[in-house]
């Protein structure tokens, strides 16, 4: 062991630059005298005395001293603030979490300033929402609180010092504007009672758009239809994780892949060869299943023509301030969609429907999605306000499908929808591309077919409308300082 | 009608004076481009590419597994049991060693033992069939798919090696989830009739064998027929039904696309296309002699495989067949030592097979309903080329035409001239000339023809009333001359009848022709919407030589022994005695076994149409031809 030592050290002793010291595995550098000992990354071998303890000893680098305190002390340091961030985190979380959930401009006060002081109280924000049933009810029959479209106003210091109120409700990202407290006062005895019912009535009476829906149509059936379903239940997936409810999202689908026995992965649904998400998991609200998925029912379900006892959850319950969002995927024709290889809806039948809609105020925007075959002649017979439609394909074009499964023996997705997919994909609840980032994406070496926009008929502009108008919805969060006055002036 | 009446000089507009005008040569012409538009079938330009109509059954749209080590471990299992089975002994113990391999996998099993007779009056084969059920993990047993296979091959040779890949394949089976139909794997000791008789029994015909262990619909059957052999250089596929029913075209599309696939070709009748870039006459021969080999086999039911009882139950069915290269060592092997298990074939090859066959089956799985969009009348000119009905019906159309057209004028030309003057002045009289004609000459005509019916009804009846043991034992050939021998002295007798004076006025050979060309019109004109081969083969029969009978008036002894000894080389004798050659491969001399028995066959165990068609319409027809030529 001496021998090694003093062999080593013999070894050591030839370098005099740390740059070639630490090109031997087993000596270290010292810098203050520059010399070069037998040692390892932590520290000099054991009986190495000569060089003192500097605390600039390099091993196997010439730029950071390994010198074990500076080991350590980082070590310990680090520890320690991750302990108190966990601690933090711990105390703090539900403030956190329903900052990150809401819009960003509307983050600033949960997130930085306001969120160590309002943590205690935001647990009963949700018991004061209970009193607010009018807020957060989604009912057709009742008005919505909506916000106006002017830009994100930060929140002032004081606000945050008051007793925090949430009120939820359903809106697009791209329309919220302002902040509640803002633009109605968010502390009533400084603003006066006057103020606050006028701006109420503003904001009861805005033009934005209060809820969003989603009619999600698969109008294909049978195992060799695999993709259409998996289209659906992936648009199903993305609008849901956008922030659409169950209880706003209708989902006709034969329904019979996942469980079908020729799924050689039984009651899974899966839209990649890689099987990675399984869109049939949980959680899937199938409203319209089966043979019930008919041009009656959908024509129905879209004019609200439906029998009395046709229970809510197989209503499309919207009304003159709802934007819906309607897919549709199938095998189609010039100007008709075959539904389940029965029965045939054509453009003139969604064209009439879509203009009862409007007639009954229905709805207040329409985004129409459609793949299919020969996907543009569908939407080429509409002629109601504010729909912007969009086609997988041209007259005489077919859509093809993407990926194909060789395990299960089927194709699972079709070009159009995978390209659409992939882009939301991008996206989350407080995204702000529009229509435009949608529609630069398509091209024909990906999809093989022309995919088209009718925009005659929608009165925005594409790059003016966000994505979330349609496709997601999102609980907002105001803060007030007081329950806000509602029932308590009327 | 118009135009059969205006014959009579009734108003007439120009068409029908132009027709009546060049009636007596029309026929020729029509029966000539119809012979020439059955030519040019065979020519690349009249044939379409296969397609897939189905868009269900998504072909080699998976990957395929078959050909695990315990697959092949399987397929041994059958030699170990029937080693311990005495080798191929007996029937009985066979079926028992491949009913214990079935149980061992897990298949619903059960042997059929059932009796049947080759022809009646014969006396009782007994048979044994073996099958067993892979039910559908996942769904209730309302549909199955079937593979089968008979113990021998066409060839007479051991099947075994179909019976081994039926064992790996229910191996295979028994282990994948996606089954959304049962599978069943029969396998038969008695050919096609035992599958006959499986069938029968399955849909609870047949009382006297039942079976038990039963399935829902039978969707497709896919038989097999392996011949020993080391590899294969290709497969064959047989398709046709025992009166000439095919399986839906998509089958056959998609056991040729898979097969190909899996780089063990699939040929139509085991052959091979013409070389690309081959000149227009090679291509033209193989498809000629394609489309031969399959009016051969639809017009006489010869088959190879056990596919063709399934087709008569509406079973879309086909025979896949090994075909062995000249010089395998395992087939030279099995033809000097006849008894003893042939070896295993290679690996790959059993692989490649199985495959095959597993990509078709997880195919037809992906069914949903029978196969019904593709085609079900065919002919089929080369490997994935097709011609449709549309394209090959207008042939028999314009032989049904010529024969129709020739009847006509035949029927205006009836009687003496007088019966056919244009002058309005003579109608009434000319009208009352014609009923007492008719009057005369039709009780006659029809009586002769329901005279020779009679006959080939008693040819028809024989078998079923005299036991068939005595004919086979003297020849049934001595018997089919004997019949002929007592039909030509009939038809000498009847003939020699209304040469008498006081009979001349009482016969006329157009009126006798024409019923006739009308009867075997409408014959061939049902036949060629069923079997288009048999249409086709019945005009060239009866149809050609009717319409060439009699054609010029007899001014010569010479034309009429001229036209008599056409019909003798086209009469049933010559042509059952020249076919066995040409299609059976059998010799003129060998009188053992011969066509008249093999439809006789076919008819009492299959219902095959050839048997009554030449008894109860090719002789009679035939023989009242030479009556057309005898009379005066």
């Amino acid at each position: 062991m001496g021998d090694n030592t003093a062999y080593s050290t013999a070894m050591c002793a030839r370098h005099t630059s740390c740059r070639s010291c630490v090109t031997e595995r087993n000596c270290g550098f010292f810098g203050d005298n520059n010399v070069c000992v037998p040692g390892d990354w932590l520290k000099p071998h054991g009986n190495y005395t000569g060089a003192g303890d500097s605390w600039r000893y390099f091993h196997g680098q010439c730029y950071v001293s390994t010198k074990v305190e500076f080991v350590l002390l980082p070590s310990i340091f680090g520890l320690a603030i991750l302990a108190a961030a966990i601690i933090a985190l711990w105390r703090y979380w539900p403030a956190q979490w329903c900052g990150l959930s809401s819009n960003d401009d509307h983050l600033s006060c949960a997130t930085s300033d306001g969120a160590a002081e309002g943590a205690h109280d935001h647990r009963h924000s949700y018991h004061t929402a209970e009193h607010m049933p009018l807020l957060i009810d989604n009912d057709p029959g009742s008005r919505y609180i909506e916000n106006a479209n002017t830009g994100p106003v930060p929140m002032s210091r004081s606000n945050n010092k008051a007793t925090l109120q949430q009120v939820e409700h359903m809106a697009g990202t791209g329309s919220v504007g302002a902040s509640f407290e803002e633009q109605y006062g968010s502390c009533s005895g400084d603003n006066g009672d006057a103020q606050s019912e006028e701006r109420l009535s503003e904001f009861l009476t805005g033009d934005g758009h209060t809820n969003n829906w989603a009619v999600l149509v698969c109008t294909s059936r049978f195992w060799f239809n695999y993709r259409h379903m998996a289209n659906t239940l992936s648009m199903y997936r993305t609008v849901k994780r956008l922030g659409i409810p169950d209880s706003h999202i209708i989902l006709m689908l034969a329904d019979d892949v996942a469980c079908n026995p020729r799924n050689r992965c039984p009651a899974t649904v899966y839209d990649h060869p890689k099987k990675i998400t399984d869109l049939y998991g949980d959680n899937v609200e199938v409203d319209y299943r089966g043979y019930e998925v008919t041009v009656e029912n959908f024509i129905r379900l879209l004019t609200g023509r439906v029998t009395p006892e046709t229970p809510r959850n197989k209503r499309l319950l919207t009304d003159d301030k709802s934007n819906v969002f309607i897919y549709m995927t199938g095998h189609g024709g010039e100007d008709f969609l075959k539904f389940q290889d029965s029965e045939e809806i054509n453009s003139y039948d969604i064209a009439d429907a879509f203009q009862q809609m409007w007639e009954k105020q229905r709805y207040r925007e329409i985004l129409f999605v459609i793949d299919t075959c020969q996907a543009n002649t569908m939407f080429s017979k509409f002629y109601s306000p504010n729909i912007l439609s969009i086609g997988s394909s041209e007259k005489g074009e077919n859509s093809l499908s993407y990926f194909h499964d060789y395990d299960l023996g089927v194709s699972v997705i079709d070009r159009f929808t995978y390209v659409n997919l992939k882009f939301f994909e991008t996206l989350d609840m407080a995204s702000k591309h529009t229509m435009t980032d949608l529609v630069s994406t398509y091209n024909y070496s990906q999809i093989r077919s022309h995919p088209g926009v009718r925009t005659d008929l929608f009165k925005r502009a594409l790059d003016k409308t966000y994505l979330t108008d349609f496709f997601g919805a999102v609980q907002n969060v105001e803060l007030t300082r007081e329950p806000f006055p509602i029932g308590k002036k009327q | 009608m118009a135009l059969v009446l205006s014959g009579q000089g009734e108003k007439t507009s120009p068409l029908l004076k132009w027709t009546r005008k060049y009636s007596a040569y029309l026929c020729y012409p029509l029966a000539l481009v119809g012979m020439l538009w059955l030519l040019l079938l065979p020519s690349q330009t009249f044939s379409r590419r296969a397609y897939f109509s189905e868009n269900a059954m998504m072909p080699s749209q998976a990957n395929s597994k078959f050909g695990d080590e315990q697959h092949l471990t399987t397929m041994h299992r059958i030699d170990t049991a029937l080693s311990t089975a005495d080798k191929l002994s007996s029937p009985e113990t066979r079926a028992h060693a491949l009913l214990s391999v079935f149980e061992a996998i897990g298949l619903d099993s059960e042997i059929q033992r059932f009796a049947f007779e080759e022809v009646p009056g014969i006396g009782e084969t007994k048979g044994t069939n073996v099958h067993g059920i892979l039910r559908a993990p996942r769904s209730d047993s309302v549909e199955a798919l079937l593979i089968a296979a008979a113990w021998t091959t066409f060839e007479n040779k051991t099947n075994i090696n179909a019976v081994r890949m039926m064992a790996g394949l229910a191996k295979f089976a028994s282990e994948q989830v996606y089954w959304a139909k049962d599978v069943v794997f029969v396998v038969t000791d008695s050919g096609e009739k035992g599958i006959e008789a499986w069938l029968k029994a399955y849909h609870g015909i047949n009382k006297a064998a039942p079976i038990h262990v039963r399935s829902g619909i039978l969707q497709a059957a896919i038989s097999l027929e392996l011949p020993p052999a080391k590899s294969y250089e290709g497969l064959g596929l047989y398709f046709e039904g025992k009166s000439g029913e095919l399986p839906n075209l998509d089958f056959i599309n998609i056991v040729q696309h898979i097969s190909r696939v899996q780089r063990i070709p699939a040929y139509l009748h085991g052959m091979e296309d013409a070389p690309y870039g081959a000149s227009f006459f090679d291509q033209y021969k193989q498809s000629a002699k394609l489309l031969l080999r399959q009016v051969r086999s639809q017009a006489i039911s010869l088959s190879v495989g056990v596919h063709a009882p399934f087709l008569r139950y509406r079973i879309d069915a086909l025979t896949i067949s090994g075909l062995v290269p000249s010089g395998d060592p395992i087939a030279l092997q099995n033809s000097l030592v006849g008894s003893s298990v042939p070896g295993m074939p290679a690996p790959a090859t059993i692989r490649a097979i199985g495959r095959t066959v597993e990509s078709t089956m997880r195919s037809l799985n992906n069914l949903l309903e029978h196969f019904h969009q593709s085609f079900f009348f065919y002919i089929l000119p080369a490997n994935q080329r097709y011609i449709s009905i549309g394209d090959y019906i207008p042939a028999a159309g314009l032989m049904i035409a010529s024969l129709l057209v020739q009847a006509m004028h035949l029927w205006w030309m009836q009687g003496s001239d007088d019966l056919r003057s244009d002058s309005p002045r003579t109608r009434i009289e000319r009208m009352n000339k014609y009923y007492s004609f008719l009057r005369k000459t039709l009780p006659s005509s029809i009586g002769i023809v329901l005279r020779v019916h009679a006959l080939g009804a008693l040819l028809f009846a024989i078998p079923m009333i005299i036991p068939q043991a005595v004919l086979t034992h003297t020849t049934s050939t001595a018997y089919v001359f004997t019949m002929a021998l007592a039909s030509i002295s009939m038809v000498l007798h009847i003939s020699d009848i209304y040469w008498a004076p006081k009979a001349r006025s009482l016969v006329d050979w157009q009126q006798l022709k024409a019923i006739v060309e009308l009867y075997v019109a409408v014959t061939i004109a049902c036949l060629s919407v069923m079997n288009f081969s048999l249409a086709v083969v019945m005009f060239g029969i009866t149809g050609l030589p009717l319409v060439l009978t009699r054609v010029c008036s007899f001014t010569r002894r010479a034309y009429r022994i001229a036209n008599l000894l056409m019909l003798l080389a086209t009469s049933p004798v010559c042509i059952l005695a020249l076919s066995r050659t040409a299609l059976l491969g059998l010799s003129p001399f060998d009188f053992t076994s011969n066509p008249f028995r093999m439809f006789l066959e076919d008819f009492h165990n299959f219902s095959s149409l050839t048997y009554p068609l030449l008894c109860l319409v090719y002789w009679p027809v035939n023989l009242l031809c030479i009556v057309v030529v005898l009379v005066p």
